[in-house]
């Protein structure tokens, strides 16, 4: 269906279906870029960026190789663009100290919106693989391809963030339950 | 996606988390809208898809970035566009243009998570200079080829070999650009994109090996951009995959102090 698109939309542009193309990617995209940078507003910015490259691109687009990987890599780049544009200060490592939640947290939390947050809290090494992996279901090979990595590397980054995320439920979890 | 309750969290406060900016939808879409139509109307030629870049938008040179570069080329590139007006003798005038240029510059740049600190020294080739840290890099000179090469090559053969390779074609960009593209053929993954940075021009990428599985897999990434006389600047870039990070971002980030020097270029820069 992609393929039929794309192919369409190379010998003769359409607005209707260019978004096509668009509605079938928009969510994936929006999505992503939100939770890689941050903000609605910024990444409103990125997918606008990676669709006008999609447009300008598709001319030396190779019809014989799959789309979803080619689009991945564009959205990776310009969420990447963003990042560094905007360098915001992410610590190289995962800080066990740094911002840890209270073991005597008494709030109702909601559970959701916390993991979000913690997940936020990862430096971007590990937090952009895990975001690729459970907002995209995508297989670790996609995401080292996206991100030009080895696969072993992705799996050892998804690990560990994994297993500081769970550090950092367990604790939040006793938290309450010694808080309240 | 497996057993573990953490995944269904995750992939439920990830979705949650993100529900928001999915009002923005159509408002984005109307925005690609615009700026689609606002861009020239695609080429018709024969030959050419509707899609073809818009290349008459391309500049002439690479644009500088300033990113990263403590003591940036602000104050020599408006010297260039200030003086590229009068009429002084075209060598002259080129060996003004690479003075210019700060002899040393100090350098920040995030690699691997880790901020990096380093003073790189300009060196000049035909028609452009470029910044090399010298601690790491090496220029060797070539009659036809300029290659930037480690300093210090790892006596361990498992790596594959890390250079960077500054050539001229008389060829535009694009046809040097999809001649480079048909000789990859052989590697398992190999794309070709028009951008903006670190130069404006195309990028040409390949892995070769296993096309991504191994950590020394071959990666080829090759910038090709106009050279302002009617031909292109072909840089080579190779590195390996683990080194993608490491290399691949030193090299990449090179390319945005590379500067074109040519007469024709300083000229062209006025625009």
């Amino acid at each position: 269906m992609v393929h039929d698109l794309i192919q369409r939309l190379k010998t003769e542009y359409s607005d209707e279906g260019f978004e096509e193309l668009y509605r079938l990617y928009a969510d994936r995209a929006i999505r992503t870029a939100t939770a890689v940078t941050g903000s609605a507003a910024s990444a409103a910015d990125v997918v606008q960026e990676t669709f006008i490259r999609v447009y300008r691109n598709l001319g030396s687009y190779d019809l014989s190789r799959p789309f979803d990987p080619w689009f991945n890599r564009i959205l990776y780049n310009e969420c990447n663009r963003y990042l560094k544009k905007h360098s915001r200060m992410v610590p190289s490592e995962i800080s066990e100290e740094r911002d840890l939640p209270s073991e005597t947290d008494t709030y109702d939390f909601d559970r959701h919106g916390e993991v979000y947050e913690m997940v936020q809290r990862l430096d971007d090494e590990h937090r952009i693989p895990v975001i690729l992996k459970y907002l995209n279901d995508f297989a670790e090979k996609d995401i080292a391809d996206m991100m030009e990595l080895n696969v072993n590397t992705v799996k050892s980054r998804l690990f560990r963030a994994r297993k500081k995320l769970k550090e950092w439920m367990l604790q939040k979890r006793g938290g309450n339950q010694h808080g309240t | 996606m497996g057993r573990d309750p953490l995944d269904k969290q995750l992939k439920d406060s990830l979705e949650k988390g993100t529900d928001d900016a999915m009002q923005y939808k159509d408002e984005i879409w109307t925005s690609i809208k615009e700026r689609i139509h606002s861009e020239p109307a695609p080429q018709k030629a024969e030959s050419e898809a509707p899609f073809t870049p818009r290349e008459s938008k391309v500049r002439r040179r690479p644009r500088r970035r300033a990113a990263g570069w403590i003591v940036g080329t602000a104050a020599a590139a408006a010297i260039v566009f200030a003086v590229s007006f009068q009429t002084v003798p075209v060598q002259a005038f080129i060996d003004q243009v690479k003075e210019w240029f700060a002899p040393e510059k100090t350098v920040e740049q995030e690699l691997e998570g880790m901020p990096e600190t380093s003073v790189d020294s300009l060196h000049e080739g035909a028609d452009y200079v470029i910044y090399i840290d010298e601690s790491r890099f090496k220029m060797v000179h070539g009659a036809d080829v300029d290659r930037i090469e480690l300093k210090e090559k790892p006596t361990d053969d498992r790596y594959p070999e890390v250079f960077m390779e500054i050539s001229q074609e008389g060829i535009d960009p694009k046809a040097a650009a999809e001649r480079i593209q048909g000789e990859l053929q052989d590697y398992p993954k190999v794309e070709s994109n028009l951008v903006e940075e670190p130069v404006q021009g195309w990028e040409v990428r390949a892995v070769g090996g296993t096309g991504g599985k191994e950590w020394d897999d071959p990666v080829v990434r090759y910038y090709v951009f106009d050279n302002g006389q009617g031909g292109s600047f072909v840089v080579k870039q190779q590195y390996f995959l683990e080194a993608s990070e490491g290399f691949g971002v030193r090299f990449r980030n090179m390319m945005e102090e590379f500067h074109i020097t040519s007469n024709t270029n300083t000229k062209d820069d006025k625009e």
